[in-house]
């Protein structure tokens, strides 16, 4: 995955994405349960830089984190930097050898509640984002005749 | 449906001590969901057996440790045990939740109307509810202890997610 680095300083205008890998986190109205914000086993929460990417960039990052957590990439909830800070927390740059754009959301009260209530209201502000291969697929203006085969048929 | 015995009833009553143990968790369990049947009418109950199925499913998905692939805690069987007991708490007319884990094993109770009608409680292995809660403007959040019954605050605050 390809990319130029970005600057070290996360900017307040920018938009992170947090990628979705597990069912439960998502309502069926596709909005978002605080349990996707909850920092655990590392105090902080991993996100990706939307700045200079292509949304088919940010999406390639998405899948190679599937790729080594072992699990399908079910969506990614957009963030702005902005309310974090608000919150108390502060998104630092942590490029990996793959993901440039890759950042810790850092600064997490070590208590549940409070972790919860930040987690909620970050929920609250989240925009879902389907992966691309779950849109429908475009409308054909002609219908395509299926394609013959030469295979013989079980019957 | 399948009406309690009069031993399970009985059972259900010695076996509620506050130690814990796996068999008396278990032959509590049993004898719990035979009695709570038999007290509810037909259409509430039916919703509560399909939330403890959903209970038990989750459960069922989050027993080992790394279920979500990125180090997640296992659900432990005394987290569930609190949370079976927490959904058997829920006073007739009270919303079924949905329910979650997070990545610290612990099982999640949501009531949502909206993005700020809210309110989430995480059941913990020592029966620890932490909740929190966006009601307009207002954010709530805190710890109680759940001593099989609901607790008030979090009763209120479900009172004030579906309030008008």
């Amino acid at each position: 995955m390809s990319s130029s680095a970005p600057p070290t300083e996360v900017g307040d205008g920018e938009t992170l994405a947090r990628y979705i890998f597990w069912d439960d986190h998502i309502r069926k109205d596709l909005t978002l349960k605080p349990a996707a914000f909850i920092p655990y086993p590392y105090p902080d929460l991993s996100f990706t830089r939307h700045l200079g990417l292509s949304e088919q960039l940010i999406w390639g990052h998405g899948e190679e984190v599937a790729a080594i957590r072992g699990k399908p990439l079910l969506g990614r909830a957009d963030v702005g930097v902005s309310p974090l800070r608000t919150w108390g927390l502060t998104p630092q740059a942590a490029p990996t050898g793959t993901n440039l754009h890759h950042v810790n959301v850092v600064g997490w009260p070590s208590d549940k509640p409070k972790q919860k209530i930040i987690a909620m209201e970050i929920a609250a502000i989240a925009t879902f984002m389907p992966p691309p291969s779950h849109a429908a697929p475009p409308p054909t203006e002609t219908p395509v005749a299926p394609a013959p085969t030469d295979e013989p048929h079980s019957t | 449906m399948i009406r309690p015995s009069t031993m399970a009833i009985s059972i259900a009553l010695t076996a509620s001590t506050p130690g814990y143990s796996e068999a008396a968790d278990y032959v509590y369990t049993l004898a719990q969901t035979g009695w709570s049947h038999y007290q509810e009418p037909i259409s509430r109950g039916h919703d509560r057996q399909v939330a403890r199925d959903q209970l038990v499913a989750l459960f069922d998905r989050c027993t080992q440790s790394d279920w979500d692939g990125h180090g997640a805690s296992a659900v432990h069987q005394r987290t569930y045990y609190h949370a079976y007991k927490l959904l058997e708490s829920l006073p007739a007319g009270i919303p079924i939740p949905e329910f979650g884990a997070e990545p610290d094993g612990q099982i999640t109770f949501d009531w949502h109307r909206s993005a700020r009608r809210t309110l989430s409680v995480s059941v913990s292995p020592d029966g620890d509810l932490h909740f929190a809660a966006l009601i307009g403007t207002n954010r709530n959040y805190g710890t109680e202890a759940f001593w099989d019954e609901l607790p008030q605050p979090i009763l209120e605050l479900i009172g004030r997610v579906y309030g008008g």
